[in-house]
């Protein structure tokens, strides 16, 4: 089996690639409540919600349709989007739907300028496909 | 097969400094640009000074998208413009800043080299301290970042 590597893999806004990404990370928790009786010799807990949070950072590019869609959205649309895809390969995912929590263009001496962007769900469960 | 983007940064910069002599600055007119510096300073005819000897130096690289399907390379690569003025009477001063100064000048405002680019930096400049009687010797040194695909190669 071929190790998954940075040659494949992907972030996608509504089936549309976000392009020049350099590093994403996608995590899913869940909030735990524990429940431990007394005189119980293991810890015991009762699962509660769970939510998921994709983090992105990009060679910033306005000019990349993807880019541009979250650049509008944050700015004067609407920040929640029907289909934040993450792409551990070329055909593996997570998916759901979710908003945008924060945004952010970095312009430095001496690097690449860069979009750094957070995404969180919106009432909807992830999937992996 | 079309040239390296390296080689043709290179080319650029070649041009760039030639074009010291015609229109980048009024003081500074330079007799010389090479790639082939030669082993000893002395080796250089009195009537090709002041000169200029750009070459691509050391180079660092570092993978730069997931997710393309070719491997994508950010390159740094370091341009080391070695510089060599004389004066018989041991002045220099005036002839070395105003060469330092056009030499910089030259490479941060060229448009041809910035199309093939990210960007470029000025990083350091290494002088002889005065210790050739006559010359005057130092190194200027830019890096200039650009990007390249495994498709290609570079």
């Amino acid at each position: 089996m071929a190790k998954r590597t940075f040659k494949t893999g992907s972030v996608k806004i509504a089936a549309v690639t976000l392009n020049y990404v350099r590093d994403a990370s996608y995590t899913v928790e869940e909030d735990q409540e524990v429940d431990t009786a007394i005189g119980q010799s293991w810890e015991s807990v009762t699962a509660l919600v769970r939510r998921w949070r994709l983090d992105v950072t990009a060679d910033y590019n306005p000019e990349d349709p993807a880019q541009l869609t979250l650049i509008t959205a944050m700015t004067s649309g609407a920040t929640a989007l029907s289909a934040i895809s993450f792409y551990d390969n070329a055909s593996a995912y997570f998916t759901g739907s979710g908003v945008i929590t924060s945004l952010n263009v970095r312009k430095a001496v001496g690097s690449m300028d860069k979009l750094v962007v957070s995404f969180r769900n919106q009432n909807v469960a992830a999937s992996y496909t | 097969m079309a040239n390296s983007t390296r080689s043709l940064v290179m080319s650029a910069i070649v041009t760039a400094l030639e074009g010291i002599a015609t229109s980048a600055y009024v003081t500074s007119t330079l007799a010389l640009v090479s790639e082939s510096l030669p082993e000893s300073i002395a080796a250089i005819d009195i009537k090709d000074l002041p000169a200029v000897f750009p070459i691509d130096a050391d180079e660092e690289y570092e993978s730069n998208e997931i997710g393309s399907g070719t491997i994508d390379i950010e390159c740094t690569l370091t341009i080391v413009v070695t510089c060599v003025i004389f004066n018989q009477y041991n002045v220099t001063r005036q002839a070395r800043t105003d060469l330092i100064r056009d030499v910089t000048k030259a490479l941060l405002n060229d448009a041809a080299l910035e199309s093939l680019i990210n960007y470029i930096e000025p990083l350091r400049t290494t002088t002889d301290k005065g210790v050739v009687q006559n010359y005057s010797i130092w190194d200027q040194e830019v890096v200039v970042n650009y990007d390249y695909t495994s498709a290609n190669g570079g």
